[in-house]
């Protein structure tokens, strides 16, 4: 088994531990399936820059979910959607207070080497 | 000492001011006017603050209405067309910057983009912001013809309008900001009222250095 199978194993065995592991999500996708995932979340301040010499408070959500448990629901095709003529990727995830958010899918950030997507999450309305 | 009490405002000041009052009544009046042909007056909202330095706080959580404010920038002053006594003439930059932020959101075929949302936002409010300032009425500014002749205000030009896009080298935010910049130039004059001086009484002063550097000026006024 390589060093890189370990880290995989490992990563999976972190994912699927229920009560250390990741929190629940919930993807749809854009042809209105959803399905629940567990997945690392961050959600935390972030300084907006417009340039001007002032900033504006603001989120940065991401949430990391492992790459085999997305494609193991045919969700492997998972991305930004800019088209505006179809729905987006769209994320529900509770924060640390049991609010619900929900979230586009505006780019993803995938490992392969350690099995982990990264969803980086913008705001959505449904 | 021969100058009088300094208290008024310079006219850069009082431009500034301007410029937001009439920015903010005239947001309210295009909301009326809008509201009375049966159009959606949102349209034409925008909320006015002036000088704010302070990270805008969660100004898009549940009210998306842009943000104008209005900043002074700088002064370059006219040696050749001031005098050096109480005349100077000057061309302000003011910065008018519009803040704007859209959430993308489901529509029936699809849905429609934050990041495009917010562009044309922020567009749209420089183009209200441009319009209001560039009109016929406000040439002035509002300042009427002064007693002696002349004006206070006798110019003001929209410079340019830039958009600034949020880097996105740190990451990306939840809310789709973008910002546009309608720099104003005004030029006025500034008064610095004269009188010649009448001696009333004898002032000693002395000047020194504190430790730290600052200049100190010790007055000593005769007894009464």
């Amino acid at each position: 088994m390589s060093l890189r199978d370990t880290a995989h194993g490992d990563l999976m065995e972190i994912f699927a531990d229920t009560e250390d592991g990741g929190d629940e999500i919930t993807i749809i996708s854009p042809a209105g399936s959803d399905e629940t995932f567990r997945a690392f979340t961050n959600d935390i301040h972030f300084s907006i820059d417009p340039e001007t010499q002032m900033t504006v408070t603001g989120r940065q959500c991401s949430a990391a979910v492992s790459i085999a448990a997305i494609e193991a629901v045919d969700f492997g095709d998972i991305k930004g959607i800019p088209d505006n003529t179809a729905r987006p990727w769209v994320v529900q995830a509770t924060d640390a207070n049991g609010v619900l958010g929900t979230f586009k899918v505006s780019a993803t950030h995938p490992d392969r080497g350690a099995g982990l997507m990264i969803l980086i999450l913008e705001g959505y309305q449904l | 000492m021969t100058i009088s009490l300094i208290d008024k405002q310079d006219t850069f000041e009082m431009i500034r001011d301007r410029v937001a009052a009439i920015l903010a009544a005239e947001t309210q009046s295009q909301q009326d006017l809008a509201d009375a042909e049966g159009k959606n007056p949102d349209l034409w909202k925008f909320r006015v603050y002036s000088e704010r330095d302070n990270p805008w706080e969660n100004l898009f959580g549940e009210d998306l209405t842009p943000i104008v404010n209005v900043s002074y920038d700088d002064s370059k002053y006219d040696i050749s067309t001031s005098n050096m006594e109480d005349q100077q003439n000057a061309t302000s930059r003011y910065n008018i910057d519009c803040y704007c932020h859209s959430e993308s959101y489901q529509t029936t075929g699809g849905h429609a983009v934050g990041d495009e949302l917010s562009a044309n936002l922020a567009h749209n409010t420089a183009k209200l912001v441009r319009n209001i300032m560039m009109h016929g009425d406000y040439k002035y500014l509002l300042y009427p013809v002064l007693p002696e002749g002349g004006r206070l205000v006798w110019e003001r030009w929209i410079q340019s309008i830039t958009t600034f896009r949020p880097a996105l080298s740190g990451g990306q935010p939840v809310e789709k900001v973008v910002a546009c910049r309608v720099a104003l130039d005004v030029k006025h004059g500034e008064e610095i009222p004269y009188e010649e001086p009448e001696i009333l009484e004898i002032i000693n002063v002395k000047f020194y250095y504190e430790p730290d550097g600052q200049v100190i000026a010790e007055l000593e006024y005769p007894a009464s």
